[in-house]
């Protein structure tokens, strides 16, 4: 009993440590921000922060981007778990999650501007508008609850389903009564997930809605436009702005948690799985989505890449080689593609960690400090990353020095370093572990754990021994849902970068904003390749598992 | 927790001393390590780095490259936490430059060097800041645009603008874009100076023929050569550094918006006398001479133009009241709410 109170009690000093540093610090000097006004300040920034057309659409957005995944993640996530798929069907469905958001929208602009895009007049569809919008960003995150889906699916044992065929339940019942019901918690926890993403999401708003001669703002490029024209006086109004965001972020999961009720979701662990049918009419339907909304984009950015001239048509006289050689041996994108391997990985590792421990101790504790200090790690991941940024930035931007004896100083220097962009990382995407564990650890009934703590095991061996690998396949998901967005970050970056600390998501904007869009092509190619092999190993690995 | 610790660095030192080590270079002699934080582009630095480790002894230069407005972001969330390790700004957006100016955040130093570009433009060189790199806001448009699809020009090709004001003519209705005012410091300059010289209604104007404003210049040169929007307004250093036979550029009538770039020493630099010799150095041949590569202009009438553009002084440039950039700075928020409220109206 003393080891398992002194586990816990370790475990919650890290993960006070943990959010301390990359969570209370910089949201509370954010606060700050706002405490610093003068009352006689106060009307003018509320009045210049708020915006009612912006409220409305990143409302309309969130909503819109709400039905999209759930209108094709869902029958997907049920395709994946129920139906025998090709092999690239199914590992096809994670890549356009795979590929930046970013990256795609410059593709749809390409496939889809009203005037001269290659598939205008096909798509019945403005993409340089709200409707656009959740469009593009409905079909970046479609993957996300079509996986949800399909790992709550894997974790339904044959019996279940097996046991109401028996009862005369037809396939659409059984579908109806017992497998989608099961899926709820995931389904609900992909919900948060994708409001608080399309509410937090830039880079599709502000490409699509600024290249528009009547644009949609939304709450996110408001909150751009005071940073970048008003750098300091526009800092308490995004800061306003982004306390907004936390709306959805924060009302979703209670939302949620109240439709749930009371109601239990939990199964026995280590059930068979059960087997896939074949349905060739869901594997053409899965297939579609693959082609639309990952290769056809994905056609559009390996054309871009190979194009001498831009506009110029894509004849053999206009394709070449240059843009690949030129790039391949820019020295910029070696260290680059170093820096964001090594953050991707560590963040992606560290979140998980932080998430498997601070979902544990929320779900299986479940006091008011557990839950308290859970809701608080999913902050960063609400606000934009120009927010948190500067939040980090206010906190981490001087040296921190400890001066022992008058002879020794132990100082905590992070400014311009990959300690400062990985703590970032990890703080903004820890609560894609923390919500996946939490949905797996709700469907996983907590007798295992209590039968290993009666003989005798401490928290540790409680986790590392039953919770970890019955949890595994969630947080490898999780994992990978962490790397693909640090692999490539842009917002985070571009403001706590280094003169020696270059990354991809820096590098492709910089190409893309200041030279040129073929070498950016080439290196968005590239991403999307790594992170693609990345989407097949983790799929691969699920298949040996048995999950597919 | 191990983290935090492993990102730690330890120094040792006499006691007494504080345990501060002092910055030390080859042979005893001190290095001053200056942060330049910048807008330029990465090219240039890549070429000025070897040359300021050569012609700047005793100096280590560390550059913070980005856009101008995130500079400007992180230059000040780093002076609200306490101080900026930034010893010279170097950005492309006036405005900012002025607005530290009146805040009393920059050092007042001008280098000799500098009293060149008063010959040029008085408003260039203030007692605390100066610019040495000038941008040049000029029109642009594909020299065979597809022809119009409708209206009564429909069918026809329409030559590029040769004027800002042209941009609210109707035959280029819904075929020009612009950067984006509310997110881009010098677009913003060169839109507050284009209504200062063409009045107020220009901007409703260019609303009501369909305004695309976005991004920066290169997204202007992308919807050009995508001929998305085949004609805009951008700076003339996209159009050199990426040339494309295909697309021609004009000097407005009006004359082209000169957009000087700054350079300034804040306050609360740590190394004041090193940050002014890299002040000199930046006016002085070699990084003028890499200025004039990245396709900008120096402002000393000395350097020539850059390859492919005439020189200044052969530039008509738009007229401007001599306290233009200060009464810009002073009107600029409520010119941002303008401009907000004018580009989302539909």
């Amino acid at each position: 009993m003393a080891a398992l109170r002194g586990g816990e009690a370790l475990l919650r000093l890290a993960a006070a440590v943990f959010l301390l540093m990359a969570v209370a610090m910089p949201l509370g000097a954010l606060l700050l921000q706002l405490g610093a006004l003068r009352w006689q300040e106060l009307p003018a920034v509320l009045g210049g922060a708020f915006d009612g057309a912006a409220l409305l659409n990143s409302a309309l957005l969130c909503l819109g981007v709400l039905a999209v995944t759930n209108l094709f993640g869902v029958p997907l996530g049920v395709a994946l778990a129920r139906v025998r798929l090709p092999g690239w069907v199914a590992m096809g469905v994670r890549l356009p999650y795979v590929i930046p958001p970013y990256v795609s929208t410059i593709a749809w602009i390409q496939l889809a501007n009203p005037t001269n895009g290659l598939l205008t007049g096909l798509l019945p569809l403005n993409i340089y508008s709200l409707w656009g919008m959740i469009w593009v960003l409905g079909l970046h995150l479609t993957p996300f609850v079509a996986l949800s889906v399909q790992d709550a699916l894997n974790r339904v044992p044959a019996s279940m389903e097996e046991a109401a065929r028996v009862a005369g339940a037809g396939r659409r019942e059984i579908l109806r009564d017992i497998t989608l019901p099961m899926a709820l918690p995931a389904l609900l926890a992909s919900a948060g997930f994708v409001l608080a993403s399309a509410a937090a999401s830039f880079g599709v708003p502000y490409l699509l809605s600024a290249s528009s001669s009547s644009p949609d703002p939304v709450l996110t490029t408001r909150i751009y436009q005071a940073l970048e024209l008003s750098p300091a006086t526009g800092r308490p109004q995004a800061v306003l702005l982004a306390l907004l965001l936390l709306v959805p972020g924060v009302g979703a999961p209670l939302l949620f948690r109240w439709m749930q009720g009371r109601r239990g979701f939990s199964v026995p662990a280590g059930g068979r799985a059960v087997e896939p049918v074949a349905l060739p009419a869901a594997a053409a339907g899965v297939g579609l989505y693959v082609a639309v909304a990952a290769l056809l984009p994905l056609i559009a950015v390996v054309i871009g890449s190979f194009t001498l001239r831009l506009g110029a048509g894509i004849g053999p006289s206009n394709l070449g080689l240059k843009p690949w050689i030129d790039l391949l041996s820019d020295g910029r994108l070696h260290r680059a593609l170093l820096h964001s391997t090594i953050l991707a990985t560590a963040a992606a590792t560290a979140a998980c960690g932080a998430g498997l421990v601070l979902g544990w101790l929320a779900q299986r504790r479940g006091t008011a400090l557990d839950r308290g200090i859970a809701a608080a790690a999913r902050l960063p991941f609400l606000i934009p990353g120009s927010v948190l940024g500067l939040g980090l930035l206010l906190c981490w931007s001087q040296d921190i020095r400890f001066v022992l004896l008058d002879r020794v100083s132990l100082i905590l220097s992070l400014p311009d370093t990959l300690w400062l962009l990985g703590l970032a990382y990890t703080a903004r995407f820890v609560a894609l572990p923390l919500d996946g564990a939490r949905a797996a650890l709700q469907s996983m009934h907590p007798s295992l754990e209590e039968a290993a703590r009666i003989s005798g095991a401490g928290t540790g061996g409680v986790l590392r021994d039953v919770t970890l690998p019955i949890l595994m396949p969630a947080l490898q998901s999780a994992w990978f849902l962490v790397f693909v967005p640090c692999f490539c970050e842009l917002t985070l970056s571009v403001l706590l970068k280094g003169p020696e600390t270059e990354v991809l998501g820096t590098l492709l904007f910089y190409l893309q904003s200041y030279a040129d869009p073929s070498a950016a092509a080439v290196l968005a190619v590239l991403v999307v390749a790594v992170m693609g092999i990345g989407a097949a190993a983790l799929w691969l690995a699920g298949r040996n598992r048995g999950a597919t | 927790m191990l983290l935090a610790m492993l990102a730690c660095r330890v120094e040792f030192s006499p006691p007494g001393q504080g345990a501060a080590a002092p910055a030390g270079g080859q042979g005893g002699q001190e290095i001053a390590e200056v942060w330049v934080y910048t807008s330029m582009y990465q090219e240039v630095i890549d070429a000025l780095k070897p040359l300021a480790e050569a012609e700047l002894p005793g100096v280590r230069l560390q550059w913070f490259q980005s856009g101008s407005e995130k500079v400007a972001a992180r230059w000040e969330a780093e002076q609200a936490a306490g101080g900026s390790r930034a010893c010279l700004l170097a950005t492309s957006d006036p405005g900012w430059y002025v607005d530290l100016s009146r805040r009393g955040l920059l050092l007042p130093y001008v280098t000799p060097k500098a009293l060149g570009v008063l010959d040029v433009n008085r408003g260039w060189v203030q007692p605390d800041h100066a610019a040495f790199r000038i941008s040049l806001m000029v029109l642009a448009g594909l020299s065979a645009p597809p022809p119009v699809s409708g209206g009564e020009a429909a069918g026809s090709i329409v030559a590029p603008p040769i004027s800002y004001a042209l941009l609210a003519d109707p035959l280029y209705k819904d075929r020009f874009s612009t950067g984006d005012p509310l997110s881009s410091g010098t677009t913003f300059t060169a839109v507050a100076a284009l209504e200062t010289a063409l009045g107020p209604d220009w901007l409703p104007g260019l609303k009501r023929n369909g305004w695309v404003a976005s991004g920066g210049s290169s997204a202007v040169m992308g919807r050009i050569q995508s001929g998305e929007r085949p004609y805009g307004m951008l700076l003339l250093e996209n159009l050199l550094s990426r040339p494309d036979p295909r697309v021609s550029w004009a000097i407005p009538e009006e004359g082209a918006v000169a957009v000087p770039g700054p350079l300034a020493i804040p306050r609360g630099c740590g190394e004041p006398a090193a940050a002014e010799r890299v002040y000199d150095w930046l006016f002085g041949p070699s990084a003028q001479e890499q200025i004039v590569a990245g396709k900008m202009h120096s402002p000393l009438p000395e350097y020539p133009p850059p390859a492919g553009a005439p020189p200044l002084s052969e530039i008509r440039q738009l007229p401007l009241p001599a306290d233009f950039y200060a009464r810009a700075a002073a009107e600029s928020e409520p010119r941002k709410q303008r401009l907000q409220q004018l580009l989302s109206g539909g």
